[in-house]
């Protein structure tokens, strides 16, 4: 199987159908990310798809200096950043209507997982995605890539546009944040592990 | 950042992954980005907030134009010819103006600051240098 900067250069020389093999092998991914920040699939499928269109058309232009996948989420990050920036003041002005939060995170078997994780289940997930969602969007987006996707550093940097240190310094609010909303599962974490 | 808090952290969420979308969302995903790839991209265009806010600058742009005062045009005093200016015996303001100039001469030459006044008092020089002598 071709990897990722294959199917780009086999584009570039002019085959259409090793573009569309890139939007299948990462539309998955593509849709999840932009429901953590969107918060509801018919928006993040709107926003997947227009970065998946801005990246057709700036393709010709990649010089294959980092992984298309992190080339691609900048873009994505940007579109949806955009996106939200219209929504917000749409939701300032009252013309769009209310989001309803949605669970975007589920369990999954996984050695890693700790024994309280195991005991509060589902309403973790629920609670989880409730304190990502309440993170503002660059520490949405860096938590997520971060601990959810666990990307490293330099990746994230390159993918969010911010220095490493920035990277560092995001992340650490963003664990403030996401402790003080689930401070009681994470003493029941201190308990049981 | 403390590592253990990063650790407490991934133990909280190891065995979390993001949720697949609805499988029926994703069954035509490829042939819309297709479909929305062969429309020509569309040229700047302003959404209603944009329009909305440009509108408000324009009209508030406008109101402080119409409020703002209105400055006059300076004032410059008409030249009065040279001839009348020497004499200038027949009009009290010309001597009134002549005497002031020349205390003010004075009163730069008492504190050394006379220098380079003459090229502003460039039509003047005559006067000025009739009333050193005097």
């Amino acid at each position: 199987m071709k990897d990722d900067l294959e199917l780009v250069a086999e584009f570039q020389r002019g085959n259409q159908r090793a573009f569309d093999e890139l939007v299948k092998r990462h539309m998955n991914k593509a849709m999840q990310l932009a429901y953590v920040v969107i918060g509801n699939y018919e928006d993040a499928k709107d926003v997947s798809q227009e970065a998946f269109v801005k990246a057709y058309r700036a393709l010709g232009s990649f010089r294959a200096q980092s992984k298309f996948s992190t080339w691609f989420y900048r873009v994505l990050m940007n579109t949806a950043k955009d996106f939200l920036r219209q929504r917000n003041w749409k939701k300032f002005l009252r013309w769009d209507k209310s989001e309803s939060m949605e669970n975007f995170f589920e369990s999954v078997e996984d050695a890693r997982q700790s024994p309280a994780r195991e005991l509060l289940g589902a309403e973790l997930d629920q609670k989880i995605s409730r304190a990502v969602a309440k993170l503002p969007f660059k520490q949405q987006c860096v938590f997520t890539l971060r601990f959810i996707e666990g990307l490293p550093l330099k990746e994230i940097a390159e993918i969010t546009g911010l220095a490493e240190g920035s990277v560092k310094a995001t992340i650490h609010f963003a664990v403030q944040k996401f402790k003080q909303s689930l401070f009681p599962y994470l003493k029941e974490e201190v308990r049981h592990g | 950042m403390d590592d253990r808090e990063e650790k407490k952290i991934e133990a909280l969420l190891g065995g979390v992954r993001l949720k697949r979308p609805p499988e029926k969302l994703m069954e035509n995903y490829v042939s819309e980005v297709r479909r929305k790839i062969d429309v020509p991209p569309a040229g700047p265009a302003f959404g209603l907030a944009t329009a909305f806010l440009i509108a408000v600058a324009a009209v508030g742009l406008a109101l402080w134009l119409h409020q703002a005062p209105v400055t006059q045009p300076r004032q410059v005093a008409p030249e009065v010819p040279a001839a009348d200016r020497l004499s200038g015996g027949e009009t009290g303001d010309s001597k009134a103006s002549f005497e002031e100039i020349a205390d003010e001469w004075l009163i730069l030459q008492m504190l050394g600051e006379d220098q380079g006044v003459l090229d502003a008092y460039d039509p003047l020089e005559g006067d000025l240098e009739f009333l050193a002598q005097a």
